[in-house]
């Protein structure tokens, strides 16, 4: 049997850059594609402020906000803000004891991830996240969120 | 000073006054609490058996031998299996109804004045650990029943021990306070199961033992002695109580009493002596009239003589207005010995236990054969059922009430086709030929006639009933319903969208089938939070999925 190996002329190095800077450019593009301000979108029920929520992602993963309450004239208004963002990937661990890696959007304040979601799905104008949110009763479960992009 | 002096003697004058100081002299005595019912001597063997609950003892890291010793019985011997008392312990599994890293925001203000949140976290359990202990006799009768553990019970999981308080167990992170569970889990559930256990054997043993056995018993008792240089014959107050001590201590509760009565016959008669003495309504004597009766009373009550103990006591009466407490408690005690004292064939709480030794288990039943395997059923007849049902014939047309009969348990139409009958109001037999029906219903079932497309071509269309899965307002989902001998279609169901007027089969063959988020979502732009579930993916493209997200949007709100 014969091993066939060609150099590596210019033609395929171009391709292959090409390839590279293209699949940077992907990433580059659906990092950035967070940007801007999401709403929640969750049926309201007895709690409508419990899903008053705004997530604000400034470019470059710089400065992010939490905005509680801003919707609803009847809900009280709070916000945390926080001076970077950004997508990771992260190591899970399963019920089953399987460990599998998500993509998380970590909300940092000095290199430190204060609240963390998991990015489940990324549709277009809508996000799927699975975060840890208030029952109502002064105490979380982690949830299945979805925000749409309203800016 | 002198004032002070002279307010200090004051205070002291009304002390000395009050009469004579008295010294207790406690002790403990042993008895039987006595059943309230009984079982035939001869049914004085009882076995414990701890297997149903073994699985669940051993997953929490616990054994069966511990709670099998404390279950111990007085008057009963005990045999490996099967004895005329079964004591079954049975569940002891730990339940695990929420487990979870609560948030705990606190406000507060910085050094500038600026609002701040602080944000800690706690993990909090809720658990149960149900178990049951029943009593059988061995004739299979229920003696006693207890369950317990089944209620939920709520713990912060603190840094090394459980604490149902809020003290302690915050962190600063939801993970930390997981792993803090995570690492203190096994822990935390052995405890639970352990308590549980106890509770139970503990429940059940004192039900059983309260109706059946004896229990051995300790009260404490005290003789009062008068004390100081000037209490009269203290000399003789005290050989008297020492005297009624030491009998009270030579008492054991499998001893019965036998000269007892003589030994207490002199202290008896000095305090019976001395209350003769002493008027309860002089303030300096009525002490030692609370100390005569209140010993007499004892003595009386160590010796069981429920009239005395009875008499006596009720000489301890509130207008003596001292020891209140300690002059219930003696009364209450003396009840006690009397309500003892009325159970049926009850003489003395001091018993000889009898020897069991001798007793032999009952029998156990013979394992009964497994009865023979039933013949197979003979072959039924087909059978018929008539209900009540209606047909439309053509859009907007008139309901025709009536009847239909159909093969019970079998599937509608095709082979079972010429056996569907339906009857109009008149008797009159209706045809239920999909070509000249618009609808049909009966019970929770209703057909709708679509026309479908028919040969290798597709191009040629024949009506069939179709059933209507799910109904959510303008989008409905159908099932078609074989109607035709050579109708076995490959795709079943369909989405019937009022707007378009062909129906969207749920298949690949569906353009839509492909874009299915984007696509499907646009049915459903008036319902904002079921269009946002659909865009990310919570209904997939497949039958069951789609049955899911009508009935979400029939039944839940939009907003």
């Amino acid at each position: 049997m014969r091993i066939i190996t060609y150099p590596l002329n210019n033609y395929s190095l171009m391709k292959f850059l090409f390839t590279l800077c293209l699949l940077l450019v992907t990433t580059l593009l659906s990092a950035q594609k967070l940007d801007g301000t999401w709403e929640m979108v969750a049926r309201k029920g007895n709690t409508p402020c419990a899903v008053d929520v705004r997530l604000v992602f400034g470019k470059n993963g710089a400065t992010a906000q939490i905005i509680y309450g801003s919707t609803n004239d009847d809900c009280e208004q709070s916000s945390t803000a926080f001076a970077n963002w950004a997508i990771a990937k992260e190591e899970i661990k399963r019920r089953s004891g399987k460990t599998d890696k998500v993509k998380m959007i970590n909300f940092l304040n000095e290199e430190e991830a204060e609240v963390q979601m998991i990015l489940m799905e990324y549709e277009g104008d809508y996000l799927l996240v699975m975060a840890e949110m208030y029952d109502g009763y002064d105490s979380t479960t982690n949830r299945k969120v979805i925000f749409k992009r309203v800016e | 000073m002198r004032l002070f002096t002279l307010l200090l003697l004051c205070s002291l004058i009304p002390v000395f006054l009050s009469g004579q100081k008295l010294k207790d002299e406690k002790f403990q005595i042993e008895y039987f609490r006595l059943p309230t019912a009984s079982l035939p001597d001869s049914m004085h063997t009882y076995s414990v058996d701890l297997a149903k609950a073994g699985d669940n003892l051993r997953d929490a890291g616990l054994t069966e031998t511990a709670y099998a010793s404390m279950l111990k019985l007085t008057d009963f011997k005990k045999v490996p299996t099967y004895g005329h008392v079964q004591i079954k312990v049975s569940g002891a599994k730990y339940k695990l109804s929420s487990s979870k890293a609560t948030k705990h925001s606190e406000k507060y203000k910085d050094d500038e004045g600026n609002e701040k949140t602080r944000v800690q976290y706690s993990y909090d359990l809720k658990y149960s650990v149900p178990v049951s202990v029943v009593i059988r006799s061995h004739t299979g009768e229920v003696l006693i029943e207890k369950i317990v553990g089944t209620s939920s019970v709520s713990q912060r999981v603190g840094k090394r021990t459980i604490s149902s308080s809020s003290v302690g167990g915050m962190y600063k992170t939801a993970a930390a306070a997981t792993e803090n569970y995570k690492n203190n889990a096994d822990r935390i559930k052995k405890e639970a199961v352990d308590k549980s256990m106890r509770a139970a054997v503990a429940a059940g043993l004192d039900a059983f033992r309260s109706k059946y056995d004896l229990t051995p018993q300790k009260q404490w008792l005290l003789f009062e002695i008068p004390s100081g240089k000037k209490a009269p014959q203290a000399e003789a107050w005290l050989a008297n109580a020492t005297t009624a001590v030491a009998v009270a201590k030579s008492l054991k509760a499998n001893q019965p009493l036998s000269n007892e009565a003589d030994r207490m016959a002199g202290p008896i008669a000095f305090w019976e002596d001395q209350l003769g003495k002493y008027d309860p309504t002089d303030k300096k004597q009525k002490k030692l009239f609370y100390a005569a009766a209140n010993n007499l009373t004892t003595a009386y009550l160590i010796l069981e003589d429920v009239e005395n103990a009875k008499k006596y006591a009720a000489k301890l009466t509130d207008a003596l207005k001292m020891k209140g407490y300690e002059m219930a408690q003696l009364k209450e005690k003396v009840a006690g010995l009397e309500k003892q004292m009325a159970l049926p064939g009850a003489t003395t709480r001091h018993l000889q236990l009898q020897d069991r030794s001798a007793l032999v288990p009952p029998t156990p039943p013979a394992p009964t054969t497994a009865p023979a395997a039933a013949a197979p059923a003979p072959a039924k007849l087909m059978s018929f059922d008539t209900i009540a049902a209606y047909i439309i014939k053509e859009k907007d047309g008139d309901k025709i009430e009536g009847t239909i009969r159909l093969p019970g348990g079998r599937p509608l139409f095709k082979r079972y086709r010429s056996d569907i009958k339906f009857w109009d109001q008149d008797g009159e037999a209706v045809s239920l030929n999909p070509e000249k029906v618009h609808e049909l219903g009966f019970g929770n079932t209703k057909l709708v006639v679509h026309g479908r497309p028919t040969g290798t071509t597709g191009l040629k269309k024949r009506a069939s009933y179709m059933k209507i899965d799910t109904d959510a307002g303008p989008i409905r989902l159908l099932t078609l319903v074989p109607y035709y001998a050579d109708q076995s279609p490959v795709v079943t169901e369909f989405l019937e969208i009022p707007e378009e007027d062909k129906l969207m089969p749920l298949a690949f063959t569906n353009a839509r089938w492909i874009n299915w988020r984007k696509s499907f979502a646009e049915l459903f732009t008036d319902c904002p939070v079921l269009y946002a579930e659909i865009r990310v993916g919570y209904y997939k493209n497949n039958v069951k999925d789609v049955r899911k997200a009508l009935q979400t949007y029939k039944n839940k709100p939009c907003e």
